[in-house]
């Protein structure tokens, strides 16, 4: 041991040196724009995203079967989150680590934005000649667009696109228990646009009264639950009441203003009766156990939960009057962006126009939600022999008769919508089992938005 | 080159790559996020100093912040009370049988193997509104329980990190146990002594330094949980200081007010590591009389 310890001593040390120069150049993207398993002359282009394993699996076989053939000098390198993927994200960004393509959100976007990091794609569309800007959805401009002179989005340039959509704020109601309950249907549209319209904070508290059984101590029918998150049902609620959750110029929480008060009382209202603390998070799951009258969602609830054994019904969200008008939220809209320090970005824009074309025809197959082009969801969604579940497909007409409604989830620059989510999330509970007052249940939230506008403003 | 230069030389050497490690992985993210405590830092653009205005406004303005540390102590004292008494009585129990020790000791180790999440996962769907628990609770004509709710989700959350944690404890305690010489719990039965005298005046003391090691350990990762809050939820109720560290710089991107934050949590974990020390340690018994 002692002989060879001299040696033992360099060779621990050289394999030391070694393996820290071997940390340095592993990771991003290298001068020459290749990196991991392109070789062979390849240019790779890493994409980011928060996709599962399986649904990775099934985007690299469409590559193969079809991107590859079509660009054999591109290789797309896919790379999936573990943890919160923003944070991840800026954490690349700040160490220059950033993958070429991410997804993007409308609610998380901004801080991208203020630091320059995301490159405008209406160059790249123009120059397409596969797919252009006006072939997508208007609501893409509302989520993507942005001026960074006014601050305002809806205008400017492009900075991401998205790759499928549905407004899925919109009321799932389960028609049976309506029958059962003996109540009319909600079915009324004076505008003609298919949907059933929407219906007033009032007729909807009645509802929701009506519909809410229990045996004893026990609810045995829900009458009504989010969904989706709570926090974004809120938000959906003010905005059809025609207000925001912040002020639309200093972005400070509007929880202390009676009006928005007057939303969450009523909608916590309902929550509480319904006991929504005790259910967790199993709403979908309840409500094509037919256990639940109604909820909120999107197209995609369909499949995803097997809600095409319920006879179902979609309407619009309730409105707090009649002259009130309905705005239908699309929380999602998650799309792709392309980093502006990229090496690689026409390459990259190479693959989005594939997605959006190749994989948006084969997701506009599956029905699952409308792709990013309109003509795929025209041409297969809206055909009852691509989409042949009645349930789905009737679903599908309505949701597409509300996509003229839609608009983007409010959205604070300097409150994410993660943070509005958690801090709601946080306090709700409390609240709801009388552990904290209304006014101090209002105060907190007004606080905790407000600390982070504050800090996020510096 | 002298003998000492060249050992002290291969010291270095063999200590490197640890060295290395702690300086890139320990040393310098703990000082990065001590200088960026003193800073407004969004994880966007550069950090802009503020002095001690994130402390000021964690002591003066947090509205949860010494419910977070209060909760943190409860936790902390409960799973370390109850996983120490429990995996104690166990060990004794378990060593009262030697013919079925290593069965006993395999089972309660079992929870321990586990993957955290997959545990956290399991004790979520246990805990559930329709879940195993209520179920058999509605069965036997007793209300549901809503275990997770603002009332019941700290106690609920301890009941699952002492079932998680008490193999380990076992396997600490049942050597220790083992290890007490027989001739001087003989010498105590000759001298009529209660099985509760042989434990404190003999077992006790013989394996105090296991309890004492074992408190220490249970002391800091009770002070730093958030794993268990963050799967299972609970809200305020079980919102512990570190778990809102996480969400200021994971959720929110307030780095700044989130390193501050757990400043405060360390110097927190450093004073009670000390007093105990200072003041526990003088009760433990080694037997080679150190």
């Amino acid at each position: 041991m002692k002989r060879y310890g001299k040696l033992l001593a360099v060779a621990m040390t050289a394999g030391m040196l070694f393996g820290a120069v071997a940390c340095e150049e592993s990771g991003g993207t290298s001068d020459d724009g290749t990196f991991g398993g392109g070789g062979n002359g390849k240019t790779t282009v890493r994409f980011y995203s928060f996709n599962d394993t399986e649904t990775n699996k099934k985007l690299e076989e469409a590559l193969e079967a079809d991107f590859y053939k079509k660009n054999p000098d591109i290789y797309v390198q896919l790379e999936i989150s573990t943890g919160s993927f923003y944070t991840n994200l800026l954490t690349d960004f700040a160490g220059g680590t950033e993958a070429d393509v991410f997804s993007m959100e409308p609610g998380e976007i901004y801080p991208f934005l203020s630091e320059n990091y995301l490159e405008p794609l209406d160059g790249y569309f123009e120059k397409s000649e596969n797919v252009s800007l006006d072939d997508v959805w208007e609501i893409n401009n509302q989520a993507y667009a942005y001026d960074s002179e006014s601050k305002t989005f809806g205008t400017g340039k492009t900075y991401a696109v998205m790759k499928d959509w549905t407004t899925d704020s919109m009321l799932l109601y389960n028609r049976s228990l309506f029958t059962q309950e003996q109540l009319a249907m909600i079915e009324g549209d004076e505008d003609g646009d298919g949907v059933a319209d929407p219906l007033t904070f009032d007729e909807f508290e009645v509802l929701t009264t009506q519909l809410l059984k229990k045996q004893g101590n026990l609810i045995s029918q829900y009458s009504f639950l989010p969904g989706l998150a709570e926090a974004k049902v809120l938000a959906q609620f003010i905005t059809n009441a025609g207000l925001s959750w912040f002020d639309p110029t200093t972005y400070e929480s509007t929880f202390d203003t009676p009006e928005v008060q007057e939303v969450v009382r009523y909608y916590y209202d309902i929550l509480g009766k319904n006991e929504v603390n005790d259910v967790g998070s199993t709403f979908y799951p309840l409500f094509a156990q037919g256990k639940i009258a109604m909820v909120m969602g999107g197209l995609y609830c369909i499949d995803a939960y097997d809600l095409d054994n319920l006879d179902l019904g979609v309407a619009y969200p309730p409105v707090k009057d009649e002259n009130t008008e309905c705005k239908p939220y699309t929380t999602g809209c998650v799309g792709f962006a392309v980093s502006s320090r990229s090496k690689v970005k026409e390459e990259a824009f190479k693959f989005i126009e594939w997605y959006l074309n190749y994989y948006g025809e084969q997701d506009a197959k599956n029905c699952n939600n409308f792709p990013a082009l309109k003509k795929y969801a025209e041409e297969y969604m809206l055909d009852p022999e691509i989409n042949t579940n009645p349930v789905k497909f009737k679903a599908t007409q309505l949701f597409y008769g509300s996509l003229s409604k839609a608009v983007v989830i409010d959205r604070n620059p300097y409150c994410s919508q993660a943070s509005f989510e958690n801090i709601e999330f946080t306090y709700t509970g409390e609240y709801l089992e009388g552990a904290l007052s209304f006014e101090d249940f209002c105060n907190t939230l007004d606080y905790e938005i407000n600390k982070r506008v504050n800090q996020a403003k510096g | 080159m002298t003998k000492r230069k060249k050992t002290t030389l291969q010291f270095f050497a063999y200590i490197s790559p640890w060295m290395v490690g702690f300086l890139c992985f320990g040393l310098f993210p703990m000082l990065y996020s001590l200088y960026i405590s003193f800073c407004n830092y969004q994880m966007v653009g550069e950090p802009k100093w503020v002095g001690f205005q994130n402390y000021i406004d964690l002591f003066t303005k947090e509205l949860y912040f010494f419910k977070t540390f209060r909760n943190t102590f409860v936790f902390m004292g409960a799973t370390t009370i109850f996983g120490m008494s429990l995996g104690l009585l166990f060990s004794l129990l378990i060593n009262s049988v030697p013919k079925c020790r290593r069965f006993f000791q395999t089972l309660y180790y079992l929870p321990a193997v586990l993957p955290f999440i997959a545990g956290t996962m399991l004790w979520e769907s246990m805990y559930a509104k329709y879940g195993i628990l209520n179920s058999m609770l509605t069965t036997l004509g007793l209300d549901s329980i809503n275990f997770m709710g603002y009332q019941n989700a700290m106690k609920s959350l301890i009941v699952m990190a002492v079932w998680g944690g008490i193999g380990g404890k076992i396997t600490m305690f049942l050597p220790a146990v083992a290890s007490v010489p027989d001739d001087l719990l003989e010498s105590m039965d000759i001298d009529g002594a209660s099985a509760w005298t042989k434990f404190v005046h003999v077992t006790l003391p013989m394996i105090s330094p296991t309890i004492f090691y074992l408190l220490i350990m249970d002391i800091i990762g009770g002070l730093q949980a958030y794993g268990p809050m963050m799967m299972l939820g609970g809200g305020t109720a079980t919102m512990t200081a570190t778990l809102q560290i996480y969400n200021y710089a994971m959720v929110d991107h307030m780095m700044g007010y989130a390193s501050a934050y757990a400043w405060i949590v360390f110097l927190m974990v450093l004073v009670v590591t000390f007093v105990f020390f200072r003041f526990g340690g003088a009760k433990v018994y080694y037997a080679d009389g150190d």
